[in-house]
């Protein structure tokens, strides 16, 4: 019955999809787009929708009512797997992801719908260009639903645990297991892991929209600043959701994997990383090109770019090509996204060419030291920084294709590169704030980061004196203080400017300076984030202190970074899927108890190893991060590690996702009155 | 001055498409790939030497077996589920070349020793087969072992000349061991 | 900015001696300060990527594989091997692209270069195409 019920849902998605392609094209080729066929936009982007929402609901559905004869379920499945786990079951495994993809896509379509045809809002072709670049992608996603991907396939054939034939008839004779095996014991383990794959998606699948208004731009021939404002907008939406996307999968991989670190630069990691740059690069160069009307086409290339590199980001992921060499996931999506990716980018960027003599724009950058020049170095480098973590990861696919010779890509290459690239960006991130459009004087810019510059320093040396001499810390310290300091100063002068004209209190002006500018002020937030981040990072990365295993009987007390960790003995619970053993660790310090820590192993019946949960001590210097390899009666064997400032990197994230927001509030009320001012720029600010 | 900034758009954009279509062709070669028969440096290479203890304390076993015209290298745990699913095909093919100089010895890849034994007495011991435990890890690592179950083939000149991952069934491991055998005769 | 003209004059010169007095107290901090002693075990453990986990370095990774591969590098430390001994023993089975770190060869030329050539690419465009071809004189910008 599900099935039956899912299958048509999916169905009814694609045909809606194929059918907002073709009216959207049709509305945006017509230069007075009828009504009728506005008419049949919208009922092609509600039915999506519905449609889309409708095939979630009844794999939830399934997955809530046990039903293992959809194959899915019996795949992912089990009957003990705990609230809200079965939930979240939806989107832990390939098909069940894409659905959500899709429902996503279609919830944007939604979204750039309702947006286009608001009140005040002015129709235009343009909008109904994109909404059939969206209907087209959509096109894709639904039709893997309906073919590699199907999650509504009907168990034919059922061995004890899983599903081993399965039909995508719905009429076929059902059968099912009993049981299922559940979902990857490490998805079942933490609850951030329900909410961050649909933040992730929210901002992966959201760049499908500036994407699709760059393309719809391009085929328009409608170069100029109304594309590039839509794409602003929607890029807006979609990097906040990726930014908090990516922290919580930070803070999911150190809450839940216990090998006490947070990014490991592994493709997963990379794949989210490197849309995020390139989105990043465009809130930026799209600032320029609404100020300065330049850079049109260096903005149609990240848009493009962004997009393509979360295909990309989608096949290494989900098609196995990139796992380690024992573990090739056989599955036709490979071939299907592979052959995606190929007409996105190949189709777009001959687009592109096609129209680049209409769009290019005249150089007019007066002097490379500019506001307009800081957003160039910041391209630059964030540019550089996405091609460093794209080489990194596909160089040991190409090499071993090429050539036939391995080479392994890792952490130590990737942190040798990013790290000068991420203290570049933070410098970059400090003066660029203080410059002015067009060009800058020194006489100008000198005053607004001299102050901020002796603040950061004196930061740097409170560091030195109170806390360490290593580098990489102070260095983060005074680059995250001076970024910080120099938004503040802009703050205050501007603040104090308004006092003066209007002679209040320059305090009480600040509220009114901050909502008068919400992209600067949000973009500065975001900015503030970042530093909190990178300070974050160098603590964790360089004052970490370990101890590597030690055995532990129960009562004994080891010594640790000036804790005394005592174990008092180790408890074990069994659920129907899993038994978990779980040590007591009592944290003391000057002697008194200060906490207690309780890492576990969990052996789930259906996996090979044990599943370690690490313990976590917190407090606000540093977390105390305790992990085991082995728990006994007689012994543990116990790893412990700190990390110092580890809560400000989960705080500097969620900052800067904050930032996006914010300037995201500001935007309806900016648009109407914004029109492009190529010349005559205001004072820097 | 306007063509310029053109041209490089243009030549950007068929950079990009270009390396696009190359890496997906890459790409394409490498998702056809899948065999149980994996690539390893050790493959082709002298088997590492080296001394086990028995897994029941009752001494220790040299890899490679000098005598043995084959010797095949199987990496077991108790908590391995693939492992259940080979375990009837190597006692059969242990039995099937007992005559051939064969020497199958199981090594038990992090795993307490008792569960191994409860799991070899569940699910069948051979007097063929030799059972050994791995302290330290140092024969998987000798052998590079990634993830259980793994099988390795070594012909009488100590040489590897196979490795298999995943659960093996009789007909490959009869295979790889006939090919051995007639080699080496 | 805000500040009367008087006051500025008078600290004209304090200020700037002041952050150049931080900077140079900075400066000097950071390169007397003993380098980061980091175990060689772990040095060694962090270039090499656990066989039996995703994306972790044994010396990282919480798995018991991992931490006998550890002991086995702390064994032969311990037998006074060289650091480049170690890893070719302790990788003898395993395939080069289970080492993090690439090594610097002609083979990973294009892999440093690539990169490179992005950034080269960058600042020519920035320097000789973006730029108006004739630089106005003051364009009559306020602060």
């Amino acid at each position: 019955m599900l099935s039956l019920a899912g299958t048509l849902a999916v169905w009814t998605a694609l045909v809606a999809a194929g059918w907002l392609a073709v009216a959207g094209w049709r509305a945006a080729r017509d230069p007075v787009a009828p009504s009728a066929s506005i008419v049949s936009l919208r009922r092609s982007v509600l039915v999506m929708v519905l449609a889309a929402l409708g095939a979630m609901v009844v794999l939830e559905a399934a997955l809530l009512a046990n039903d293992f004869t959809v194959s899915y379920v019996a795949n992912h499945h089990s009957r003990h797997t705990p609230f809200p786990f079965n939930i979240a079951t939806a989107w832990a495994a390939l098909e069940g992801s894409i659905v959500l993809w899709g429902l996503v896509l279609a919830a944007y379509a939604y979204a750039v719908w309702r947006r286009a045809t608001a009140r005040g809002a002015q129709p235009d072709s343009l909008d109904w260009g994109a909404l059939a670049a969206i209907g087209a992608v959509g096109v894709f996603f639904f039709g893997l639903m309906v073919t590699v991907a199907n999650p509504f396939e009907v168990c034919t054939e059922a061995a004890a645990r899983s599903c081993t034939a399965s039909s995508p008839l719905p009429f076929s004779r059902a059968v099912g297991p009993a049981d299922g095996l559940g979902p990857n014991p490490l998805l079942q383990n933490h609850l951030l892991m329900a909410i961050h794959p649909p933040l992730l998606y929210l901002g992966y699948v959201g760049l499908t929209v500036p994407f699709a208004y760059g393309i719809s731009a391009l085929a328009l021939r409608r170069s100029g600043p109304a594309w590039l404002r839509r794409s602003g907008l929607w890029t807006r939406v979609a990097w906040v959701f990726l930014t908090a996307g990516i922290t919580l999968g930070a803070w999911w991989a150190y809450e839940v994997l216990g090998w006490g670190g947070y990014w490991a630069w592994d493709p997963v990691e990379n794949a989210s990383f490197m849309p995020w740059l390139v989105a990043t690069a465009f809130l930026h160069s799209s600032l320029v090109q609404e100020r300065r009307g330049m850079l049109e086409a260096w903005n149609f290339v990240l848009v493009i770019g962004a997009f393509s590199l979360t295909i990309l980001g989608t096949f290494l992921t989900r098609s196995g090509v990139i796992a380690s060499v024992h573990s090739f996931t056989q599955s036709a999506i490979g071939p299907a996204l592979l052959g995606f990716l190929v007409v996105v980018t190949v189709g777009s960027f001959a687009l592109f060419a096609s129209r680049a003599q209409q769009i290019s724009s005249p150089p007019r950058l007066e002097s490379l030291s500019s506001r307009e020049g800081g957003f160039l170095l910041n391209n630059l480098l964030l540019t550089v920084y996405a091609m460093v973590v794209l080489t990194g990861t596909l160089y040991p696919l190409a090499l071993e294709a090429f050539t036939g010779s391995e080479v392994g890509v890792g952490r130590p290459f990737f942190d040798r590169m990013a790290v000068p690239i991420s203290f570049a960006l933070l410098l970059a991130m400090g003066i660029g704030p203080a410059l002015p459009w067009r060009v800058a004087r020194a006489r100008v810019v000198w005053p607004r980061v001299h102050l901020p510059l002796q603040i950061a320093l004196a930061a740097g040396v409170l560091v030195i004196i109170t806390a360490t001499r290593v580098g990489y810390v102070v260095m983060a310290v005074i680059a995250g203080s001076w970024v910080v300091a120099v938004a503040a100063g802009r703050l205050l002068s501007q603040a104090r400017r308004s006092a003066r004209s209007r002679g209040a209190n320059a305090w009480r002006m600040i509220p009114g300076v901050v909502r008068s500018d919400r992209g600067f002020w949000g973009g500065q937030l975001a900015h503030a984030g970042v530093a909190l981040a990178a300070v974050a990072i160098a603590c964790t990365a360089n004052l970490s202190q370990s101890l590597d295993r030690v055995e532990m009987a129960p009562g004994d007390r080891v010594e640790f970074a000036g804790y005394e960790l005592v174990h008092t003995g180790v408890s074990t619970t069994r659920t129907p899927n899993r038994l978990k053993s779980t040590a007591h660790v009592e944290v003391w310090k000057d002697e008194r108890i200060e906490g207690l820590a309780e890492p576990a192993l969990s052996r789930f019946e259906t996996s090979a190893l044990p599943i370690a949960t690490p313990g976590i001590h917190h407090t606000l210097a540093q977390d105390l991060y305790l992990s085991v390899t082995r728990i006994d009666e007689e012994a543990i064997t116990l790893r412990a590690a700190t990390a110092p400032l580890q809560w400000v990197l989960w705080l500097g994230g969620l900052t800067c996702a904050g930032g996006g927001l914010y300037s995201l509030a500001g935007r309806k009320r900016r648009r109407s009155g914004s029109v492009r001012p190529a010349v005559g720029a205001r004072p820097g600010g | 001055m306007k063509r310029r900034p053109g041209r490089a758009a243009v030549g950007l954009a068929v950079a990009v498409a270009a390396a696009t279509a190359v890496f997906a062709g890459v790409f394409a070669t490498r998702l056809s790939e899948e065999s149980q028969l994996s690539d390893s440096p050790l493959v082709g290479a002298h088997s590492p030497v080296l001394t086990l203890p028995l897994l029941d304390g009752s001494g220790e076993i040299g890899i490679p077996d000098p005598d043995a015209q084959v010797t095949v290298i199987n990496f077991f745990a108790s908590w391995c589920l693939e492992c259940r699913v080979e375990h009837p095909d190597l006692l059969a093919v242990a039995e099937a070349f007992s005559d051939s100089g064969l020497r199958l010895i199981q090594v038990a890849y992090q795993d307490r020793p008792d569960d191994s034994i409860a799991f070899l007495n569940e699910l069948g011991v051979s007097p063929l087969v030799s059972y050994a435990s791995d302290p330290g890890s140092r024969a998987a690592i000798a052998f590079g072992v990634f993830g259980i179950p793994e099988t390795y083939f070594i012909g009488p000149d100590g040489v590897v000349t196979a490795r298999f991952t995943g659960p093996s069934d009789s007909l490959s491991l009869g295979h790889q061991i006939d090919l051995i055998l007639g080699r080496g005769r | 900015m805000a500040d009367p003209a008087g006051r500025r004059s008078l600290f004209g010169w304090v200020s700037p001696l002041l952050t150049l007095a931080l900077a140079a107290f900075v400066v000097v901090s950071l390169t007397t300060a003993d380098p980061v002693d980091r175990d060689r075990a772990e040095r060694i453990g962090k270039q090499v990527r656990c066989p039996a986990c995703e994306g972790e370095s044994i010396a990282e990774s919480p798995s018991s594989y991992a931490a006998d591969m550890m002991g086995y590098v702390r064994e032969m430390i311990g037998e006074g091997r060289s650091d480049q001994q170690i890893l070719d023993r302790l990788m003898a089975a395993y395939p080069r692209s289970q080492m993090l770190d690439p090594p610097f060869q002609t083979r990973t030329a294009l892999l440093w270069a690539l990169p490179a050539a992005v950034l080269v690419t960058g600042l020519f465009l920035a320097f000789f195409r973006l730029r108006k071809p004739v630089p106005p004189e003051s364009t009559g910008e306020a602060p």
